[in-house]
């Protein structure tokens, strides 16, 4: 590896980790100060987008995935498509619970 | 025009044989994989973690249970604790791409044993802050069968789940222990590659990127 591309590399990996404390701060600032009267909704949809930008930091950059042949990429990424859903169904499942359990029957 | 019967071949077919179609190791592509399929054990849990908390009408607030902080007598300080926790394993995270960086580029064997051990720091730091926060948790009378703070699930999903987390830091920690060893005793020299390293890199970022996922799920959400 060439001096400069080295520099690159090592300079990279710092503003990575610049960005993933700045995004950690921000979300527990959020935490610990948004109003307890408002919707939690909104939060926990920030929180989730930060976490899956910090996931995309650290496997892009620090796991180096970003850099390898897009096939390889593609056979990590695409599998996870299942997990989103496997999160989703099981929401909608425990929502489901609750129902069930609160109603009279 | 000339008619021609076969194609000339000008870019190599990658899948025909003798060559890595993704341009990497046998070895590290296992790890990959590896990676994959923890990372649905992981989801399995978090997934029954959100399953069984949207069945609960109450739920603890996480500022409320998680406020202690070491050395600090009755701290009301929410979340503190668990963030300098994230700083130490983001850190340590950063240290590791720092020594398998020099491992690829320079092959410095000093520079990948020094940033390897801070990695190493930074895993058994973070596995210390791990057990005083059990350990403080269970003497406020979190446990796995009640919970002071609301429902028993919390608890045992709690221990359970940052439990499974902490025993991927621990081997970790113990595999890079190893991997030091073998840089400083001159293994990897001679290999004429420090691969190793990166694999170990990638367990050690997976270790880190559950725990982004923890950390939002039960302090966070």
């Amino acid at each position: 590896m060439s001096a400069e591309a080295h520099g690159n590399m090592v300079k990279l990996i710092w503003r990575t980790f610049w960005i993933m404390l700045i995004l950690t701060i921000v979300e527990v600032v959020a935490a610990i100060f948004y109003p307890h009267d408002m919707n939690r909704m909104p939060l926990n949809i920030f929180f989730i987008v930060m976490s899956l930008t910090k996931a995309f930091y650290i496997v892009g950059t620090f796991m180096h995935l970003k850099f390898e042949v897009k096939h390889l990429i593609i056979t990590i990424l695409v599998p996870l498509i299942l997990l989103l859903y496997t999160i989703c169904i099981f929401l909608a499942e425990g929502s489901s619970w609750l129902n069930m359990k609160n109603t009279i029957w | 025009m000339e008619a021609t019967l076969t194609a000339p071949t000008t870019t190599k077919n990658s899948w025909n044989g003798g060559v890595s179609p993704f341009k990497v190791s046998w070895g590290k592509l296992m790890m990959w994989y590896f990676l994959l399929g923890d990372s649905f054990s992981f989801a399995s849990f978090l997934v029954t973690y959100g399953a069984l908390r949207f069945s609960y009408d109450s739920w603890p607030v996480p500022n409320e249970v998680f406020k202690s902080f070491p050395f600090v007598e009755h701290a009301n300080w929410p979340l503190m604790f668990v963030s300098l926790m994230t700083f130490i394993l983001i850190m340590s995270s950063v240290t590791m791409v720092l020594a398998v960086h020099y491992g690829n580029a320079e092959k410095d064997k000093k520079k990948v044993a020094m940033w390897l051990f801070f990695t190493i720091i930074g895993g058994i730091a973070f596995l210390s802050c791990q057990a005083w926060e059990w350990t403080h948790l269970i003497g406020e009378g979190m446990v796995m069968t009640s919970n002071p703070f609301g429902a028993t699930a919390f608890g045992w999903l709690f221990f359970c789940i940052t439990g499974f987390h902490g025993f991927h830091v621990l081997t970790g920690v113990i595999i890079n222990c190893i991997v030091l060893s073998n840089v400083t005793s001159g293994v990897y020299d001679r290999k004429g590659s420090y691969e190793m390293v990166e694999k170990c890199g990638l367990y050690w970022h997976f270790v880190d990127l559950v725990w982004v996922f923890v950390f939002m799920a039960f302090y966070l959400l």
